[in-house]
């Protein structure tokens, strides 16, 4: 098992290479100059060459980004040009909303997905097999930025039960604060799990090992729940992680329309200001957030599925 | 003689469907005495598999029990509800599969799949689980139970898992057995293997067991008696010997003709011709009918009567082959 795991961080390794290659030239290619940025106003022609000199920009960019890659691997990820305070320390005070964000829209997707895509697996084909499809086809739909306004005006503009915006000092005002984006969040994801589900749970429903429980004497929802979901909730696991890492995405509009002060809001504002060291380290964060999470879930799939861990870890 | 284990009386089972209810099994009767081994042969659609699922009532998809009664220890499980069938399922009447492959749970383990029905049933406290699982699993023939119960069904045999089916249906020591073609997915030595293992359980245990199968050969190991079926209905019962000697029903006849019979010349196969029919398309009359060799025009216009037979059991045909004492003997 820590064989396995310390492989699937060594192949983390290039990955996060190609994510800084990306993201270094993509960088570079948006339009505008960090120096004016900067300088704002009082920019000047030999201004702005002085600081472009300093940030070290004037050199060639095949230079800079070798410089960058030396001391990104001595753990330096630069100073902000906007905050002027060391990129790493910026981006770890950061990243705790934008994590407890997606753990939270990840709990709110299964406490969604589970009860009702267990609903729609046992009565396939019926009336709320039907009108459980078309509320996902809908939720699914629907682009975050939306749905989050939507919320915001049902639940706190028309009936103020939660906040506008905002994160909060206290663990409990911030669960209460993230609830409407969260909730958001999983509105995207909850349907696709949701769906995955009752597929899984048709088929397992139908497949032999339900007939031996059942002739055991079993009560129904022993059956279904020990056997049945038992079985089929590790497909719809797999839709969930990879879905969460589309979700990494989806945070960073829902930040914004929510001001968390969290990554994704980081990186639009740093993107405003051609802070590149600050794009560069929250793109990257995003890239090993994305390959941590689809790494939890294959972990996942090996502590549940015992047919996985033979094959996985030999 | 004491009342038999299990009655079933003119049972009819069908799906209901736009034109009305497309019967599976018509009109099935038949009884098990305790400790006694009861075998259904047929071919593949004929109602067999149907029949015995709905006697623990486990029928597949909408099908369901249109009329008969099915007296087990003088409860009708036929018109019984969830809460009466549950503590009968596995306690009073345990049932195996056919494909071990897929009758297991693959992400349980063997030894808890063995324990869940003691759980639920309440006859076993729990300290002594796990004694009665290895035992029951000894019972079955599984070496090193200890090592299987720990293992997942993907780790074992064919065989093994097979033998697990029968330890999970064992465990709460069911005084009838249900086997739905417990052999046909497993290779020939391994069914040998197994079939010896129910007739030696059900010698032990004193049990009563059913055995559904397409073929003749294991019954003739296994079974005090047999019922053939055809197209959804019984259409001949014997004692096991009678079967062999002296079959009365044509498609009896025709069933023990077209078994293999080894290096033995002058006995080639007779496969029947055609095919049983489609189950909302049944002939009017006898459904053999259009099969059968001995076909007169009576048998075309109602379904034949039951004529008991010398020696117990008895046929649904007009027009039987002969009896033993007609019969000349096989050279």
């Amino acid at each position: 098992m820590l064989n396995y795991i310390l492989r699937r961080l060594l192949l983390m390794i290039p990955v996060a290479f190609g994510i800084t290659l990306a993201v270094f030239l993509l960088v570079r290619l948006i339009p505008g100059d960090p120096a004016r940025a900067i300088l704002g106003i009082h920019a000047t022609p030999a201004l702005m060459a002085a600081v472009r000199t300093r940030l070290g920009l004037d050199r060639g960019i095949g230079m800079q980004y070798l410089l960058y890659i030396k001391h990104l691997v001595q753990g330096d990820f630069g100073i902000s040009y906007y905050y002027g305070q060391p990129v790493s320390q910026l981006v770890l005070t950061r990243m705790v909303p934008t994590l407890v964000l997606l753990l939270y829209s990840t709990i709110i997707s299964l406490l969604i997905a589970i009860p009702a895509g267990l609903l729609a697996g046992t009565r396939q084909g019926r009336g709320t097999d039907h009108a459980l499809r078309v509320v996902a086809t809908a939720g699914l739909g629907l682009p975050s930025y939306w749905t989050g306004f939507i919320l915001i005006l049902l639940f706190s503009v028309t009936f103020h039960i939660f906040p506008i915006a905002g994160y909060g000092n206290t663990w409990g005002a911030r669960l209460y604060n993230l609830f409407l984006p969260a909730l958001t969040c999983a509105l995207n994801v909850a349907p696709l799990v949701m769906r995955a589900l009752r597929t899984s749970l048709g088929e397992a429903l139908g497949a032999g090992f339900i007939d031996t429980a059942r002739a055991k004497g079993l009560p129904g929802n022993v059956v279904l729940l020990s056997h049945a979901l038992r079985v089929a909730i590790l497909p719809a696991l797999n839709v969930l992680g990879l879905n969460i890492g589309f979700l990494v995405g989806n945070t960073v509009l829902v930040e914004n329309v929510f001001a968390v002060p969290g990554l994704g809001q980081l990186m639009i504002s740093s993107i405003g200001t051609r802070d590149y060291p600050t794009i560069q380290m929250v793109t990257l964060m995003f890239g090993v957030i994305v390959v941590l999470i689809y790494l939890v879930t294959d972990l996942g799939q090996i502590l549940l599925d015992p047919r996985v861990r033979r094959s996985e870890l030999g | 003689m004491t009342s038999p284990l299990l009655a079933v009386e003119h049972l009819a089972i069908g799906i209901p469907g736009g034109e009305g209810t497309v019967a599976l099994v018509e009109d099935v009767s038949f009884t098990v005495r305790a400790g006694e081994a009861y075998g259904i042969v047929g071919e593949s659609g004929c109602g067999k598999s149907t029949t015995i699922r709905a006697i623990i009532r486990l029928l597949a998809g909408r099908a369901g029990i249109t009329s008969g009664s099915i007296r087990f220890d003088g409860q009708d499980l036929a018109r019984a509800d969830e809460a009466t069938l549950r503590p009968l399922r596995g306690a009073g009447i345990g049932m195996i599969f056919q494909d071990p492959l897929t009758a297991l749970n693959p992400v349980l383990t063997v030894g808890r799949q063995i324990t869940e029905g003691l759980r639920y049933h309440g006859t076993v406290p729990s300290r002594e689980r796990r004694a009665r699982m290895q035992e029951v699993m000894r019972l079955v023939g599984l070496p090193d139970p200890a090592r299987i119960a720990a293992s997942y069904p993907h780790e074992l045999s064919g065989g093994q898992r097979q033998r697990a089916a029968i330890a999970i249906a064992l465990v709460c020591s069911p005084r009838l057995l249900l086997a739905d073609e417990p052999t046909t997915a497993l290779d020939v030595t391994i069914q040998a293997q197994i079939l010896k293992l129910l007739s030696d359980l059900r010698h032990r245990l004193g049990m009563a067991l059913i055995l559904v199968t397409h073929d003749l050969g294991v019954v003739a190991q296994t079974c005090d008696r047999v019922a053939v079926m055809y197209s959804g209905r019984i259409v001949e019962e014997a004692p096991i010997a009678r079967i062999f000697a002296a079959p009365r029903h044509p498609y009896t006849v025709a069933l023990l003709n077209s078994i293999p019979r080894g290096t033995r010349a002058h006995h080639p196969l007779h496969p029947i011709a055609g095919m049983p029919p489609d189950p909302a398309e049944r002939p009017r009359g006898c459904s053999f009918a259009p099969r059968c060799p001995n076909m007169q025009p009576a048998c075309e216009r109602a379904f034949p009567g039951w004529t008991a037979a010398a020696g117990g059991g008895g046929f649904a045909c007009y027009h039987p082959a002969p009896g033993q004492a007609e019969a000349s003997p096989d050279g």
